[in-house]
């Protein structure tokens, strides 16, 4: 899958779990994901967050990983993480 | 009672910790202390931000040995902090994490969590039984947080009716947390039970299920794992089945119905379930899977006023607290728990005030009328709210923005339906039965 596809499918993963008011389209890549200028996404959609990537691509987030603050930065590190990982 | 047996160990070597692989005895902890006193300015009040758990107990045993009041915040927000300081002008900020603290208008000392030569420690100086220990705040959305003082009394008190009910036939059980030490419950559960039940404490505060996992399973020996039901929803659909839990606790909000059941089968283990507050600590605790009733730990007495008011009596409360919520009383010691107060809400465990959440909605500037309301969620773990608005010239956007500056991020709605007017009925109320079934349109039209 092309980098755009997939981020197109985790912007919408993004609204599917988290069911966010907005649509996939309108998360753009570098908008922050946890930060109140951004999405302003909380520490209990990084859980949800979490099994649902988990579920969809078989890629488990651990807070130890060294890059975990970066994973969750915007759509484009989460995507990248993603396609590195997955499993499925 | 003779207070000794509680605060140092009869035996130094005996084992205190889990510090990722290393096994600590109570010698080290308390060599630790020692060191850490030597360099934590003293002062009245310490707030301990500390995000390791063992770094957490290590500042905690320093203050109360040096007689300082611990100061537990709901968060640590720079302006939370400030605030604080306020109230609480003597006072230190001890921390694990000194990048994160540079700004803060409060002194504040790191401590870097260092190993110390265990030969020397030092014997901690007994509180008195009525010592003021910690400082809990209530969350607190547009008010001033509310201080609930603790005592020495409570603390080891409640520690010790909890370890009664949990009946753990391990000594060396290890108790693992995915709640920090700041919040009640995680002071409580994760530093006061293990200290006073002699387990071993777990340093670390696994977060997502792969962390509690992982932890699980790095640990030899029996784990007791305390959480919430948040965490414990999303463990039990990320993984079938998990290592060596002889018991979960679980607080904060009542377990969704089915998922203890599926705790306890998925992970062959005990759950139990911790009723209390902020404001009164642990109360009652419940085997969730066996009982819907709750048995107040010992000594606690609730007593109906007026039939409606419930006062709990406790020998370490200096006047009986009142509970916001709805109880079914059986007796004094066991009831049924029917709601929360209509006025609380409750969003993965933080608490808010309904009533100031609606005023901090209403009183942005060109906002006519507007309520909040939580609906139902298809999980039933993290129902966010929404809000009902009543304001021609914002948007979904400048009503968040405006509120951000208000109200926590997770009491932030999730969806903003603007309506022309707010449904009320005869009496100018706004019945919970007529949102809910505006929200039921709007989710209609929004799938359609």
């Amino acid at each position: 899958m092309s980098s755009t596809a997939l981020e197109q499918e985790v912007a919408s993963l993004l609204v599917s779990a988290l069911n966010l008011e907005v649509l996939p389209d309108e998360i753009s890549l570098d908008m922050p994901l946890f930060q109140d200028e951004g999405l302003g996404l909380d520490s209990i959609d990084a859980l949800e967050l979490a099994l649902a990537i988990s579920k969809q691509y078989g890629v488990e987030i651990k807070s130890e990983d060294a890059e975990n603050k970066q994973i969750f930065t915007n759509l484009r590190s989460l995507t990248k993480h993603i396609q590195q990982h997955r499993t499925c | 009672m003779n207070l000794m047996q509680y605060l140092n160990p009869k035996d130094p070597n005996q084992s205190a910790a889990l510090y990722d692989e290393d096994l600590l005895t109570w010698a080290q902890v308390l060599a630790d202390v020692q060191d850490l006193i030597k360099s934590l300015p003293k002062r009245v009040y310490v707030i301990n931000a500390c995000s390791n758990r063992y770094h957490f107990f290590v500042g905690f045993l320093a203050a109360i040995h040096n007689r300082c009041i611990t100061l537990l915040p709901a968060n640590h927000l720079p302006k939370t902090l400030e605030n604080l300081s306020v109230n609480y002008p003597d006072v230190v900020c001890l921390n694990d994490q000194n990048d994160l603290y540079n700004d803060i208008p409060v002194l504040s000392c790191c401590y870097n969590g260092k190993l110390t030569a265990e030969s020397h420690y030092v014997q901690l100086a007994a509180p008195a039984i009525e010592a003021e220990i910690c400082i809990a705040f209530t969350s607190g959305t547009t008010g001033e947080p509310k201080p609930y003082t603790k005592t020495w009394q409570s603390l080891i008190t409640i520690a010790k009716h909890t370890n009664q009910r949990l009946a753990l036939d391990y000594e060396e059980a290890t108790v693992v947390a995915t709640v920090p030490p700041q919040h009640m419950f995680g002071l409580e559960a994760s530093i006061m039970l293990p200290w006073q039940g002699g387990y071993l404490l777990d340093a670390q505060v696994p977060f997502y299920p792969g962390d509690i996992i992982e932890r699980l399973k790095e640990i030899s020996g029996t784990c007791v794992l305390v959480s919430t039901p948040a965490h414990l929803g999303i463990l039990v659909k990320s993984v079938s089945a998990a290592p060596k839990i002889e018991c979960v606790i679980s607080a904060t909000a009542p377990l969704a119905h089915g998922l203890s059941e599926e705790i306890e089968q998925n992970f062959t283990t005990r759950l139990l379930e911790i009723y209390g507050s902020t404001e009164t600590g642990t109360l009652a605790t419940r085997w969730t899977t066996k009982s819907n009733t709750w048995f107040a730990l010992p000594g606690i007495k609730l007593i109906s006023q007026d039939q409606e008011i419930i006062n709990v009596h406790a020998n370490y409360f200096a006047s009986p607290m009142i509970l916001d919520d709805e109880l079914k009383l059986f007796d004094a010691h066991s009831f049924e728990f029917l709601r929360r107060s209509n006025d609380l809400i409750k969003v993965g465990g933080k608490r808010a005030s309904l009533l100031a959440l609606n005023d901090a909605l209403c009183s942005i500037d060109g906002v006519e009328e507007g309520v909040f309301y939580q609906p139902n969620s298809v999980l039933n773990i993290t129902a966010r709210l929404v809000v009902f608005v009543v304001a021609s010239n914002h948007s979904d956007e400048t009503i968040r923005a405006a509120l951000r500056c208000k109200v926590e991020a997770v009491f932030l709605p999730r969806s903003v339906i603007f309506l022309k007017k707010l449904p009320k009925n005869k009496l100018g109320k706004i019945p919970q039965k007529m949102l809910k079934k505006l929200w039921g349109d709007f989710l209609a039209e929004k799938n359609r």
